[in-house]
């Protein structure tokens, strides 16, 4: 018997209790995938079908079929996150190593005020603002789901985070940069910005998974179809295909699978960040 | 730990990188903070070409009915563009608010009975009565019905598209395995009414496999008018008295109505349960009260034969409702001529034709036409079921307030359906939720 | 503590004379061009919104008309005339109430089995923090469907040891319940990872100075350990919290506010007021009714957090 066997039995409780959550928190990924293979006729069988036969990949394609907006649901919701992102990301940052590096009157008067933007909930906010881009004619377009996130509740937090790093950051370093002759922009860009690299990545996932999952921005700012974002594309899909269960399954495969593949691959940054941050 | 490799990374960096900064200390660095720019406005042609947007919530194949439409149309009218918009139902009459608010909203608009007494009470459509001196448009073809609802003190505001009756589509394989007749032939011995209805739903619930008699929901269980209010009707009342003051349900007649549907769930078990979504087509359910438009997914079934009947008889009568839906323009248009232009063109003689392959035109001459008559089980079913039913067929219910009623009605009907609450108890909540709703 | 302290660093900059002199001039102005897109953010999408939502809660501001000043009416009508903001209140804490025991407990309980050197550890600690990655309207579909009334799988599950299943979505009684259960699976690996991390921060020589004292483990839990996380827990505790009176996408895509109104919570409701009938009022008033309650908690948590951190120090 190998170590490794041994140490599973020894702790048999442990492993029991484990595979007990496991599984229950990844069933609903193993019968998403299966119905979304499945033939239509064998969803509701009785026994239920626990592994498709016939496998019909021809369901994903049918989703673009029947909803040939789809692909456009899922490019309005990258680009999107994508912008939010990497604006949080950069202003986020500039404004952390400005708190954090930089001498100005009032700076931590300024910094305080800005920390208790973190604490107003977006759904208050929500109802002017929605007022407001209704009379300047930008509901239904995709500036409401940028820019206020990038720059509001969302970005706060990032310059906190990105603050606490820079203060972190031996000063000899800067400092060396400003006799060198350095303007703080290019301390910045070329010293300080690729340092922050780790915090930068915590606060791009958060930001990004954030923005991915925003359901609430584009079900109240969103009219065209064709500007749907994921999250309001598939509850339309849920309205429209019905009782369809294969297509809404594999609609949600699809969804689902790209941000899934990226934190398998980067699963370490995604946990060591939420621990890291203790946020959310 | 972390922290040590972190700093070394640091010193180490910064070695490389301050270097650099030397040589390029005269740069003037660019300012990265160019804010995310909204979406381009669209520059307005200065020309004659006229730009008008369409809304509609169809499907796709709608949509593409539509392009090819506009397309010819653009053939005659060159100068004016048609960009179609599509906005989901569910939505729908908040979204074309919201667009109404910020003055964006589409110069021709689908409206459906619901969403029509919001916007015409405000005054926001477009009077349209110049159509009926088109003699070409042959406006005295409309059903008249049909028409009540976008018209107010002889003008007209819009005109209906798609008007199709509810009826009754029915398995005519379990009806031959159970040896019972069908509804088609009980229609035609005038036998056709709701004791029948569920004397034969009866017949044919198999809980063993899975089969039910009778659905009356269709599109979810929210959408509660269509399910019951031809139910009301047959039972001789209706949901909101016909100046919209008063909610008429609570009364014996709706009581009636109304503990039949429940029976028929809870009682005698022949109707799927709240939120179950068994469809027609899977061949589980006997009689499935649907519209004429789900012809196109009864035709995709191969398992069983089928057929359509009208709805059955109450006491008062069949109760036949419809959909209902019609192409307005809005007021706020830039284009007033050329949305006429326009509404005229797509619900024409021609058009409608084209349109009636989704839709149940409006248009007595296009309804009774052998293409109409082609596209159901038989020529014979669907004069009965539609044609025979157009006359006397009722839009649902509308009123300028339905947003908050339909919201209101349903969770209220939520309590019929968790069985927390008598039918009695539920007129009576219904009647104080939704009175303070219509003033 | 992963929070340093908000002071700053002194300001020991000025070591040399001259050409940083010169600079330093600059840096003022270098520092507020910085921070100028988070402030004018600050200042256009968090503080003028804010202020307006106050101001609007006095009115009857609506989309659809002209507004009018109504003084406390709002205010009023949400706490004296209108039943249904005492039930979505009621909805709210209920699902909170549900919530966070669960979801700390469990987390607590996860983090605790995953606190040791074991094969496949690490296969567990990603298994339960999927769902977390994953989109709360895809999560709350497949749930939905699983819970569907007669062809769920639940109840299919259930009939085939002969019991008939409830249909879970439209009961009143359980409707909530099931919104909790597919919230708390959802997101118990986010505070199980929190949890992680504070027990792996715990010092090793505790732990070995409670086994020579003969400290039982049970002992050692509550008397070691669980001080020893404190901060963390409170910190997931009231996040949680915050979090839990936000409720929104869940019962958006599973329940709509139902059966009845027995899932209508408060963001719900604001959603259902301002962005349905468009009374912005009468939101923006429950609105700042769930501000209030959430800038209490962050107060407090907030104090209490300082408290911690020194007591740690």
């Amino acid at each position: 018997m190998s170590n490794k066997q041994r140490a599973v039995l020894r702790n048999l409780p442990v492993y029991m209790a484990l595979i007990a959550v496991s599984v229950l928190v990844l069933f609903p990924f193993f019968w998403m995938v299966t119905t979304a293979l499945k033939e239509q006729t064998k969803i509701f069988l009785f026994p239920p079908q626990w592994l498709p036969s016939p496998v019909q990949w021809g369901n994903f394609a049918d989703v673009f079929k029947v909803q040939p907006q789809f692909p456009l649901y899922f490019w309005n919701s990258l680009y999107t996150s994508v912008l939010v992102t990497v604006g949080t990301c950069l202003f986020a940052a500039l404004a952390g190593f400005a708190f954090a590096k930089l001498q100005f009157p009032m700076r931590n008067l300024i910094f305080l005020v800005l920390l208790t933007g973190m604490m107003i909930p977006t759904e208050v906010t929500a109802i002017p603002m929605f007022n407001w881009f209704t009379k300047l004619q930008l509901t239904d377009t995709h500036f409401p789901l940028i820019v206020p996130p990038m720059l509001g509740a969302g970005g706060m937090f990032g310059v906190f985070l990105l603050r606490q790093f820079f203060i972190a950051v031996p000063s000899e370093l800067d400092e060396a940069a400003k006799i060198d002759g350095c303007s703080p922009w290019t301390t910045f860009w070329r010293i300080m910005f690729p340092l922050a690299g780790p915090s930068l990545a915590t606060l791009a996932i958060f930001t990004f998974l954030h923005s991915w999952d925003n359901y609430f921005d584009p079900l109240i700012y969103i009219s065209s179809d064709r500007l749907f974002t994921l999250p309001v594309g598939l509850k339309l899909f849920t309205d429209t295909a019905g009782t369809e269960w294969q297509l809404l399954m594999a609609a949600s495969v699809i969804a689902t699978l790209p941000l899934l593949i990226v934190f398998f691959f980067a699963q370490k940054r995604f946990i060591e960040g939420v621990a890291l941050t203790g946020l959310k | 730990m972390k922290k040590r490799y972190a700093l070394s990374l640091a010193i180490l960096l910064s070695a490389a990188t301050l270097t650099a900064c030397g040589n390029n200390s005269n740069n003037s660095s660019n300012e990265g903070n160019t804010a995310a720019a909204g979406e381009a406005t669209k520059s307005e042609d200065s020309g004659k070409s006229v730009n008008l947007k369409f809304s509609i919530w169809g499907n796709d194949t709608h949509k593409k009915m539509y392009e090819d439409m506009i397309a010819k149309f653009h053939e005659s009218h060159p100068n004016i563009n048609v960009e179609i918009m599509t906005i989901p139902f569910a939505d729908y009459q908040q979204k074309l608010s919201i667009m109404q608010a910020s003055k964006t909203a589409p110069d021709v608009a689908w409206l459906a009975e619901r969403m029509i007494p919001q916007f015409l009470t405000a005054d926001q459509l477009m009077d349209i009565s110049e159509i009926k001196n088109d003699t070409a448009y042959n406006f005295a073809d409309i059903y008249p019905s049909t028409l009540n609802l976008l018209s107010k003190d002889d003008h007209v505001y819009g005109i209906p598209f798609s008007t199709p009756p509810a009826m009754i589509y029915y398995n005519k394989t379990l009806f031959e395995e159970k040896g019972l007749a069908t509804p088609t032939e009980l229609y035609e011995q005038g036998k056709w009414n709701y004791d029948e209805f569920l004397k034969a739903a009866k017949a044919l619930t198999d809980p063993a496999k899975g089969i039910y008699g009778a659905n009356m929901v269709r599109n979810g269980w929210n959408n509660w008018p269509d399910a019951l209010q031809s139910i009301f009707n047959a039972y001789g009342t209706d949901f909101l008295s016909a100046d919209g003051t008063k909610l008429t349900l609570n009364s014996k007649e709706g009581e009636q109505a109304l503990t039949m549907f429940s029976d028929m769930i809870f009682k005698e078990k022949v109707h799927p349960k709240p939120g179950d979504q068994t469809t027609f087509d899977t061949g589980k359910i006997a009689m499935q009260k649907e519209l004429f438009s789900y012809m196109g997914k009864a035709k995709a079934v191969t398992d069983f034969k089928w057929d359509i009947a009208p709805l059955p008889a109450g006491p008062a009568g069949t109760g036949t409702t419809m959909g209902y839906a019609g192409v307005v323009g809005m007021k706020d248009t830039k284009h007033p001529k050329e949305t006429l232009e326009f509404i005229t063109y797509i619900t024409n003689p021609d058009n409608m034709v084209i349109t009636s392959q989704f839709f149940v035109p409006s248009r007595k001459a296009v309804l009774e036409s052998d293409d109409f008559l082609k596209q159901g089980p038989s020529p014979e079913s669907v004069k009965m079921a539609v044609i025979d039913q157009m006359p006397t067929a009722k839009s649902l219910p509308a009123h300028p307030n339905w947003q908050q009623i339909d919201t209101k009605m349903q969770s209220v009907l939520d309590y019929l359906y968790t069985q927390s609450a008598s039918v009695q108890d539920v007129l009576k909540k219904a009647d104080t939720e939704i009175t303070p709703l219509l003033k | 503590m992963e929070f340093a302290d908000v002071k700053p660093e002194p300001a020991k900059a000025v070591v040399r004379k001259g050409k940083t002199n010169r600079l330093n001039k600059h840096e003022k102005w270098y520092g507020y061009l910085f921070i100028s897109p988070m402030v004018i953010g600050y200042v256009v999408f968090l503080l003028i919104p804010i202020i307006a939502a106050f101001s609007m809660s006095f009115t009857n501001a609506s989309l659809l008309h002209e507004s009018e000043f109504i003084g406390l009416g709002n205010y009023k009508k949400a706490f004296t005339e209108d039943p249904l903001f005492w039930q979505t209140v009621g909805h709210t804490l209920y699902f909170s109430l549900g919530l966070i025991p669960l979801n700390l407990i469990l987390a607590l309980g996860l983090a605790v089995l995953l606190n040791r050197k074991l094969p496949f550890i690490g296969f567990f600690r990603t298994a339960i923090f999927t769902p977390v990655v994953t989109s709360i309207v895809v999560w709350s579909i497949v749930w939905k469907y699983i819970f569907a009334t007669d062809n769920g799988l639940m109840n299919q599950l259930l009939k085939l040891i002969g019991i008939t299943g409830p249909a879970w979505l439209y009961n009143m009684e359980l409707a909530m319940p099931v919104v909790i259960l597919v919230s708390v699976l959802k997101n118990v690996g986010l505070n199980m990872v929190i949890f992680l991390a504070a027990l792996q921060d715990v010092p090793k020589m505790y732990y070995e100075a409670a086994t020579i004292d003969g400290a039982s483990k049970r002992r050692t839990f509550f008397s070691i350990t669980l001080p020893m996380i404190s901060p963390s827990l409170f910190l997931a505790l009231i996040l949680t919290l915050i979090g839990s009176l936000k409720v929104f996408s869940q019962i958006q895509v599973m329940t709509d506010g139902g059966p009845g109104t027995s899932t209508y919570v408060l963001v719900y409701y604001i959603y259902q007021q301002a962005f349905k009938i468009f009374e912005f009022g009468y939101a923006s008033a429950i609105a700042f009714i769930l501000f209030f309650l959430v800038l209490v908690l962050t107060i407090v948590q907030w104090n209490l957090r300082k408290r911690w951190v020194h007591h740690e120090q």
